[in-house]
């Protein structure tokens, strides 16, 4: 078996996602909401597909709104343990 | 044709390096772009040019056409905005096979999977760059995708329907399964070299790059007091209706597509001064190209310095012709030929023309300079420009 998924990884593969699609780093704080980053949708969707084909987890894109960093971090951890 | 199209603004990635400026440089200068048999884009850094989110967003094909275009756009003098209300500006790019060599190795979807894909992504990228709100499309036909773009182009100003245009070609296809399906073809050279019109050619050399040109209405240019780097005279094209890749033998809708550029500019074969071969180097192509050539411009041939830089740059596919047209453009203006470097033996069987091995000055025609470069695509797709500096 894999060894369980922490918050601090999937941060970080969050972040980086993030970062690659061109937002400044230093707004990535870890009680950015989702909201207030520099993100459209297709950004978002991206984020979405890694998280799956990463952890198998499906985040409902709504629930991404109103989430930070960390928050959604905990959720998909929360989700791959199911 | 009563509105003349204005060249206001270059630019080109390619495997002798960025910037038209370096292409030319280094093309008379003998350099080259080929390297273990395959021309790609090293000096190209992404990161050098483009946002995180630019390179994200875009495949190489349409990387190397938002770099040609910016530098195209800087040349022309629109950094401050659109000259024209951007319903009035349209964007054409060409490419032969798009996002897809490079998304398809990928293999794993990403919800970018297909709008990197899409072969008219370069052209639909550039449109949200400059805010042009005039139509962008994307040609397809092969290896001529940027010189179609460039007859679109000029037909659209020439119309009416657009005050300028951004117009060119791009292509990224260096990928195993492109490469595999040429050599099984026959059309890549077994020995890694692209040498046209010699004894012993034996197929063309893949590249990769782009090139972008600015169009505009001549008024409109000289009304704002743009530097004008030449003209777009006359585009002819046409289909050989023959075969999925070879060309006729006898050359017959090439030459068709010759003699209705030089109709569409009102010139004569002797009203030119150089030719840009398509020249790829393999036995058909140069064959039925130089039969075509024969065909449509009689006599005048033999004395009019003929050459293909795609011995130096390695075929660009759909970005061919719009880089091919800037060489050319530039080969009328500096009054120098690049050469078809490494052509130490000229095929006896093409008869009799003038090849240019070194570069080598020009002479001006009784019409001034006017230059005729050549795309012909797999496909049987044949468009020719013909081209003229101040």
């Amino acid at each position: 078996m894999s060894a369980p998924v922490t918050v601090e990884a999937v941060r970080d593969l969050i972040r980086t996602e993030l970062v690659d699609s061109g937002v400044e780093e230093e707004t990535l704080t870890s009680d950015a909401r989702f909201d207030d980053l520099d993100i459209d949708s297709l950004d978002a969707a991206e984020l979405m597909s890694t998280l799956k084909r990463e952890y198998g987890v499906t985040i409902p894109r709504p629930e991404l709104a109103e989430v930070t960093v960390d928050q959604l971090a905990r959720r998909v951890v929360e989700a791959a343990a199911r | 044709m009563t509105v003349a199209v204005a060249v206001t603004g270059v630019g080109a990635v390619t495997p002798l390096g960025v910037g038209a400026a370096r292409l030319v440089s280094r093309l008379v200068a003998g350099g080259t772009g080929i390297d273990g048999g395959e021309a790609r884009c090293t000096d190209f850094d992404a990161r050098d040019h483009l946002t995180a989110r630019d390179r994200k967003r875009n495949a190489r094909f349409a990387q190397f056409a938002l770099v040609a275009a910016d530098e195209a756009v800087r040349q022309a003098g629109w950094d401050d905005g659109l000259p024209y209300p951007a319903e009035d500006v349209r964007c054409v790019i060409g490419s032969g096979l798009g996002g897809g060599p490079e998304i398809l190795a990928a293999r794993t979807a990403s919800p970018l999977t297909v709008p990197l894909m899409m072969p008219n992504s370069a052209a639909a990228s550039l449109s949200r760059r400059y805010g042009i709100r005039g139509e962008s499309s994307a040609p397809s036909g092969a290896c001529a995708a940027g010189a179609q773009a460039i007859g679109l182009a000029a037909g659209a100003i020439r119309r009416g329907e657009a005050r300028a245009v951004l117009a060119g070609g791009a292509e990224a296809a260096c990928v195993p399964l492109v490469r595999e399906s040429f050599a099984q073809a026959g059309a890549l050279s077994p020995t890694g070299r692209c040498a046209p019109f010699s004894a012993d050619r034996d197929g063309f050399v893949m590249g990769e790059g782009a090139g972008v040109l600015v169009l505009e209405d001549a008024a409109g240019a000289r009304a704002r007091g743009a530097r004008v780097l030449g003209h777009v005279r006359g585009y002819g094209a046409g289909s050989d209706a023959h075969h999925v890749t070879a060309p006729p033998p006898d050359g017959a809708p090439a030459a068709h597509a010759v003699s209705l550029a030089l109709a569409d500019a009102g010139a004569a074969p002797e009203d030119l001064c150089y030719l840009n071969a398509h020249g790829t180097g393999t036995p058909l192509n140069d064959a039925s190209e130089v039969r075509s050539l024969e065909l449509a411009l009689g006599q005048a041939l033999p004395s009019v310095p003929l050459s293909s830089t795609k011995a130096a740059t390695g075929h660009l596919f759909g970005a061919g012709g719009a880089v091919e047209a800037i060489v050319t453009l530039a080969a009328l203006r500096d009054r120098l030929a690049p050469p078809t470097l490494g052509l130490a033996a000229p095929d006896p069987d093409l008869g009799r023309l003038a090849h240019v091995p070194a570069a080598r000055a020009l002479s001006a025609g009784p019409g001034g300079w006017l230059g005729l470069s050549n795309s012909l695509g797999f496909g049987g797709h044949n468009s020719v420009l013909v081209l003229e500096a101040p």
